[in-house]
């Protein structure tokens, strides 16, 4: 039986694994220098917000976001928080979607992505 | 690990035939370097190039062919070999030490690998039962009462996945799952004179319930 107990290799084996598996995960925060968790940031988004108290609920939890067009992405480590803005006459820029999703697995192909364009970019 | 193999080529070799002590004085040496001398004196002597069986050396090496050597002394095609004998062993040696590291990397990279197949598979059954436990859009709906607003509605139907989308013509939909799948979704009519919720109904995504539907 005595075999079976794990060694310390087999724990730092273990945590390599692990690493192996989160990294994406650890990563995808960093490249917008998120936070480790924007729940309860996430909470306080609501349908109708405009884009300045967006941008002021975004620093005062120290997060940033990428925009896409219309589209705005907060990561933290397990989840994606998207917004959807939309104008309509005269008013300033609302919210009006929002959506939170955990990227596992997805980030690998979010990573995946952005390391092939990292390639291309060093190859051109 | 060495003292082990030395220990099983000894078994193998002449001394057991006639009886020597080589065990012996192989457990006693108790470390590498002169587990190595010890052999090296009772198995090769002096550093002459001879001929001699690679298999009848000690076997500290995976290089060494076994069992190649049961001719007798005389021949060839019995599988002996004009060595130096002291180069050998030091190739012997450098073998054993490259081999080893060659194999831990090997062991551990196989180790890992199998370790993170494991964790994955952790990490994306903990996924599906927590999606197992998302409301439903029937529960959704049951969330919301007529006369409520946009934000009360928001924050009754918050879930740990899932999307709300106030629509043009007035509608709130909104759907417990992250993908645009086919799963129902709950849609809430709101009262464009009075800003609140004046029905409920449960029906399949439709094109407009999203901005890219």
């Amino acid at each position: 039986m005595r075999k079976f107990v794990p060694k310390l290799s087999d724990w730092i084996l273990l945590v390599l694994a692990v690493l192996l598996i989160v990294w994406p995960m650890l990563l995808i925060p960093l490249r917008g220098w998120g936070t480790l968790s924007f729940a309860s940031g996430y909470r306080e988004v609501h349908i109708g917000m405009t884009w300045d108290e967006w941008k002021q609920l975004q620093r005062r939890y120290g997060v940033e976001g990428t925009c896409d067009a219309t589209d705005c992405f907060v990561d933290d480590v397990l989840r994606t928080y998207n917004v959807t803005f939309r104008k309509s006459g005269d008013e300033p820029l609302k919210i009006w979607s929002e959506r939170v999703y955990v990227h596992f697995p997805l980030s690998y192909r979010i990573q995946l992505r952005d390391l092939y364009q990292a390639f291309r970019g060093l190859l051109t | 690990m060495l003292r082990l193999k030395a220990v099983a080529a000894v078994g193998n070799s002449p001394a057991d035939e006639t009886g020597g002590d080589d065990r012996g004085s192989l457990h006693e040496s108790g470390n590498r370097k002169s587990a190595i001398r010890s052999l090296r004196q009772k198995w090769i002597g002096s550093n002459h190039a001879d001929w001699i069986c690679p298999a009848r050396l000690p076997r500290l090496s995976l290089t060494i062919p076994v069992n190649e050597c049961n001719g007798d002394f005389s021949t060839v095609e019995g599988g002996w070999a004009l060595v130096d004998r002291s180069k050998m062993l030091y190739s012997q040696t450098n073998h054993m030490r490259a081999g080893r590291f060659v194999r831990a990397v090997l062991f551990g990279a196989v180790k890992v690998a199998i370790l993170a197949g494991v964790v994955y598979l952790v990490c994306m059954a903990a996924l599906k039962a927590s999606e197992a436990t998302l409301p439903s859009a029937k529960e959704l709906c049951d969330r919301v009462r007529p006369g409520m607003t946009v934000e009360q509605i928001e924050t009754a139907t918050r879930t740990f996945e899932g999307w709300q989308v106030l629509r043009y013509d007035g509608v709130m939909v909104i759907s417990a799952h992250s993908d645009y799948d086919k799963s129902p979704v709950c849609r809430v009519t709101i009262d464009p004179s009075t800003h609140r919720a004046s029905s409920m109904s449960i029906g399949p995504i439709q094109m407009g319930d999203w901005p890219t539907l």
